[in-house]
């Protein structure tokens, strides 16, 4: 629904009496370490460490490169995160799947950081591909992707993404349309030239709330791959990268309407004593 | 202690009941209207008891047999005294002539008498019409919940919004009831104006502490508006005119002092013009935006035993446009919504100790957006649609056992409909639906009973209500205690306070609290329950010889199950969804002191108030679980709403009036904070990654921020002319705001800077009634 439509009369009391000035707001925020950290089974682990500031400074992030961010799995300490450049740190290991982390992060003249992930297990995933039409000229089929999400025991929070390079560039992070009834519509929004009547802002969630253990079956139609490379990715998130990207995305679609009076939305982190994340993923591909 | 309590509840009424002697009864009216007037005080200076009439003009009085002398009295009446031989059960109608009381009264145990004399006069005000209508408002187009918006206790929403929050409840936890019909959308045009037409109204009445137990379904508040009965004896009427609207009202008797309508309608003015010369230009295209009220009500006295009402209310707002480029090519837009109440009552007062009150309802709210779109091949239709619908059966009994006992009890039966945001999309062979899921119906069945108790200087009232909310596959049942005393610690100095649970079953989704039309009732759902709430009060006031008094009140509301939408969750989307997804459920505390010093007698009258109030939410996923300041945590709040009468000329009534609110501002989130951002998934290897994906903006907790202090000065200069008895003409110039304070009613992120919006600068206006 479009304010326009909701409140026409707001506009004619805009034009009437209404007055509109900038305003200098004071803020007054003393800087906080942020840490971002997701951890994947599939990578090595690494972290970003930089300094907030206030909204109205208008410079870059300053990066932390004095700091010591410690690492413990189930309790016991695994390693320290060595610098690698400007406020970017990594540890050469790779986490598992199942397992509690728990992140300590020092700087001197800071609040020490501290959070918790568990890394959550990769989706088991099957599936088959049903041609429906061939694009002619171009000889490429269409297809439907029938998926088997066999869902384990336990909250799972799925994202749908696809990523793809076209002439050597990398693009990603959007969805097919999905109609199935796990998809959560957070960010769902009505189209009604789309094939479903609606569309998803970039990623798809899936949630297993209502079908947790259960063989999640649906399908991702009218997949075409005439780029130099397609893939179709399941990521399963922990409750923390979870709601970090919800909230990021509720956020951004409420900057997109054009509502003048849309109530912000306070990005999610479960950092103790700074912003940031630190969560985890395990990823399952499926090369189209 | 318990068992001890119920027992003294139980068998003191049996004791107290065979103290009587004879009972006087009857109902006090309007001499002029026959109206019947609410709130009278009868009061016998011999024993020292006295009475008040109900809602419907009824009192009970038993009294020793004897030469009796009772007194009857209402504000802007003059008094009545009659005197009668007591020798047998007395049924006694007595109509009091208008005319206001100019000199200031010694005050006298009778002055405290009054509806519901255990709350204090904080938790529940005295509103009268006259306040109403004399308060300067913005376009003097006057407004009861505007008014209210004087008193302590009481925050607007945003600026010059008849939405009002009490004691830090929410918007939504207000009980507006029009005739007892529940209003569950109270506001026209983004909520500038209230739905209710002061010139069909008779009474307002609002409770925000120690509610009684014969009101449920809402934390904070009951505002029980009456409308007006329709004049028994002769024909009336009213004709008003503001910059906005105007009004119609005539009431005339079917049958002489046995049956009488009446009938008003509000109408906005300002879109005729525009509608007309979009006509005259005949293009086919035009827009415009109009709403109305109409009120109807009759009424039959079928003996003085029996009576029956019929009312209805109806109103609307609509806004529209249609575009023609051709024959047949055209696109049309309608977006509507109002409410649809009808009500049919029947009062019978079976003996001189007991009234009953029976009524059966129905209350339906709706909004509808519809946009068509057709052209030689395509037809398009969008609607999107909410509506709620409330039928009901009630029944209330009085029971006026002694002087000192009243027993109040009752129940009610409740059907509600739910069918929030559907939506409709019909191409050329195609139709889409959503959140068809979101529909429900729920059974809500009460009873309650309040013992009533005037021992001399305490006045107390005991009550409960037993609520069960059957939805689903859940069924809610809670017992809500309620109980207010008042004590009277000296000739003029009242102790007061009250301990009240109440229940909510539905639930607001709103996060504009502005009155939107889009603002959506839901049921209590097996996964979402009932609100409930807690609220302690305890305070004094103080009467003064020369008709001043001084209130003092402190109060404690603890919430809980209270419902907020989830970050980002949008008041206006039109996505599919199940609600219950979008929303968080928490909890909530308010608590502050209330003062106001009245003065309502004299040639000046008038409240000067000062409220310190805090109120806060915690939501388990929202600001890691900790409580934050709720979006209308105002710390102070200093209002005046004050009138001077002049001496009347030649038939020519004049007063000025002054409103001022001085207020903290509101809380808004507003990011204040950026940090490093992780781009999401899939994203983190694009080349085309945004600004947006690696920087966030956010802040500490919600409401972080507070508005500057909101203030503004209004002036009012009336000038009522008496033509006959009958006919009288009345001329309102109001200047809102007055020293053209630029209070911000939001603001909002225009790249890098915030800019503020003002909606409301210096608005002269000026507003004309005409009485016939």
């Amino acid at each position: 629904m479009n304010i326009k439509h909701v409140c026409p009369f707001l506009f004619l009391l805009s034009i009437l009496f209404s007055c509109v000035q900038d305003v200098n707001l004071e803020y007054k925020h003393e800087s906080k370490l942020c840490l971002n950290c997701i951890l994947n089974p599939d990578s090595i682990i690494t972290a970003s460490l930089t300094l907030s500031h206030a909204l109205d400074y208008s410079g870059k992030f300053e990066a932390v490169n004095n700091a010591v961010i410690t690492l413990y799995e189930e309790d016991n300490i695994i390693g320290t995160l060595k610098l690698k450049s400007n406020g970017k740190y990594f540890l050469n290991q790779r986490p598992v799947s199942g397992k509690t982390y728990h992140i300590v992060a020092e700087s001197t003249g800071y609040e020490s950081l501290k959070a918790n992930t568990t890394v959550p297990e990769k989706p088991t995933i099957e599936y088959t591909k049903d041609t429906t039409a061939i694009i002619e000229n171009l000889n490429v089929p269409i297809f439907d992707l029938n998926v088997q999400l066999f869902d384990k025991k336990g909250k799972d929070n799925y994202w749908l993404y696809i990523t793809y390079i076209v002439g050597g560039i990398k693009y990603g992070g959007n969805s097919k349309e999905i109609n199935a009834p796990y998809v959560d519509t957070f960010n769902r929004y009505i189209d009604s030239d789309s094939k479903y009547g609606f569309r998803h802002f970039l990623q798809i969630r899936m949630s297993d709330e209502g079908y947790d253990g259960q063989n999640l079956e649906f399908t991702i139609p009218d997949n075409v791959v005439y780029l130099d490379y397609k893939a179709q990715h399941f990521l399963n998130a922990d409750e923390h990268y979870d709601k970090y990207i919800q909230t990021t995305l509720i956020k951004r679609m409420s900057e997109n309407d054009d509502l003048p009076f849309y109530e912000p939305v306070q990005i999610y982190s479960n950092i103790e004593n700074g912003y940031g994340i630190f969560g985890s993923c395990a990823i399952t591909t499926i090369k189209l | 202690m318990y068992k001890i309590v119920i027992l003294f509840v139980l068998i003191f009424p049996l004791i107290v009941c065979g103290q009587s002697k004879y009972t006087v009864s009857g109902y006090v009216t309007d001499a002029k209207s026959g109206e019947q007037l609410t709130g009278a005080t009868i009061y016998n200076a011999i024993t020292g008891n006295g009475a008040t009439t109900n809602n419907y003009g009824f009192f009970s009085l038993t009294l020793p047999e004897g030469n009796c002398t009772l007194e009857f009295r209402f504000l802007g009446f003059q008094h009545t005294i009659k005197t009668f031989e007591l020798k047998a059960d007395t049924l006694l109608s007595v109509a009091l002539k208008k005319g206001i009381e100019i000199e200031e009264v010694q005050v006298s145990g009778h002055t405290n008498m009054r509806n519901n004399p255990e709350l204090s006069g904080l938790n529940q005000p005295r509103i009268t019409m006259k306040m109403i209508e004399s308060a300067p408002v913005i376009m003097s187009e006057t407004d009861v919940l505007k008014t209210l918006q004087f008193l302590p206790g009481i925050k607007q929403g945003a600026e010059n919004t008849a939405s009002f929050n009490v004691r830090g409840g929410g918007g939504d936890q207000n009980l507006i009831l029009l005739d007892g019909v529940p209003v569950y959308n109270v506001n026209h045009l983004l909520g500038f104006f209230s739905v209710f037409n002061t010139d069909a109204i008779k009474n307002v009445n609002l409770i925000k502490g120690g509610i009684p137990a014969r009101y449920g379904g809402r934390l904070s508040s009951v505002l029980d508006i009456t409308m007006k009965e329709g004049n028994l004896n002769k024909s009336s009427g009213v004709v008003s005119i503001s910059p906005i609207a105007g009004r119609f009202t005539f009431e005339a008797p079917i049958k002489r002092d046995t049956s009488a309508f009446i009938v008003s309608l509000r109408r906005t003015l300002f879109d005729l013009p525009w509608y007309a010369i979009q006509n005259i230009a005949s293009s086919g295209n035009n827009f415009g935006y109009y709403f109305y009220d109409f009120n109807a009500k009759a009424n039959w006295v079928f003996n003085p035993q029996s009576r029956i009402y019929i009312s209805i209310y109806t109103g609307k707002d609509n806004q529209y446009s249609n575009t023609k480029e051709d024959k047949n090519t055209n696109s049309q837009f309608r977006y509507n919504w109002g409410n649809f109440t009808s009500v049919l009552r029947w009062n019978q007062v079976f003996s001189s100790k007991l009234f009953s009150n029976t009524s059966v309802y129905y209350s339906h709210f709706y909004h509808n957006e519809i946009g068509k779109a057709e052209d030689e091949k395509i037809k398009n239709l969008f609607q999107t649609s909410s509506d709620l619908q409330d039928f009901c059966v009630q029944t209330d009994f009085d029971f006026y056992a002694s002087p000192v006992y009243t027993l109040r009890f009752g129940g009610k039966m409740s059907h509600l409909i739910f069918n929030p945001n559907i939506v409709q999309i019909k191409s050329t062979g195609t139709v889409v639906k959503f959140n068809e899921q979101n529909k429900g119906n729920a059974n809500q069945a009460d009873l309650y009973f309040e013992n009533a108790f005037d021992l001399g200087k305490l006045k107390l009232n005991a009550g409960g209500r037993l609520s069960g909310y059957f939805t689903g596959n859940t069924n809610y049942l809670h017992f809500q205690p309620r109980i207010s005393a008042n004590l009277q610690l000296s000739p003029r100095l009242y102790m007061a306070t009250s301990y009240t649970e109440m229940v909510q079953n539905i639930h607001l989704l709103t996060n504009s609290s502005l009155g939107m039309p889009t603002d959506l009732w839901v049921a209590s759902t097996d996964k979402i329950g009932p609100q409930t709430a807690q609220q302690a009060t305890f305070g004094f006031s103080k009467q003064m010889k020369n008709s001043y008094s001084f209130e003092v009140e402190g109060y404690y509301k603890w919430m809980e199950n209270v419902v907020r939408f989830d970050e980002g969750a949008s008041f206006t989307e039109t996505k599919e969804n199940n609600w219950e997804n979008s929303v968080l459920v928490g909890e909530g505390k308010a608590y502050g002191i209330e003062m106001a010093a009245r003065k309502e007698k004299g040639s000046f009258t008038g409240i000067l108030s000062y409220t310190l109030s805090w109120s806060e939410r915690r939501f388990e996923k929202l600001n890691h679980g900790n409580w934050f300041p709720d979006k209308y945590d105002r710390r102070h709040d200093v209002s005046v709403l004050a009138e001077y009468s002049f001496k009347e000329k030649y038939k020519l009534q004049r007063s000025v009036s002054l409103g001022f609110t001085l207020q903290s501002g509101n809380n808004i989130s507003l990011p204040d904070v950026e940090h490093e951002g992780l781009p999401t998934p899939g994203r983190d290897s694009s080349i085309d990654i945004k600004n947006w994906e690696v920087i966030r903006q956010t802040y500490d907790n919600p409401n972080n921020f507070k508005m500057p202090v909101f203030h503004h000065l209004d002036l009012g200069y009336s000038s009522v002319k008496q033509k006959t008895d009958n006919k009288s003409i009345t001329w309102t110039f109001s200047i809102y705001n007055v020293y053209n304070r630029m209070n911000p009613w939001y603001y909002y992120k225009s790249g890098d800077k915030v800019k503020q919006v003002s909606l409301f600068p210096i608005v002269p206006s000026v507003g004309f009634k005409y009485v016939f």
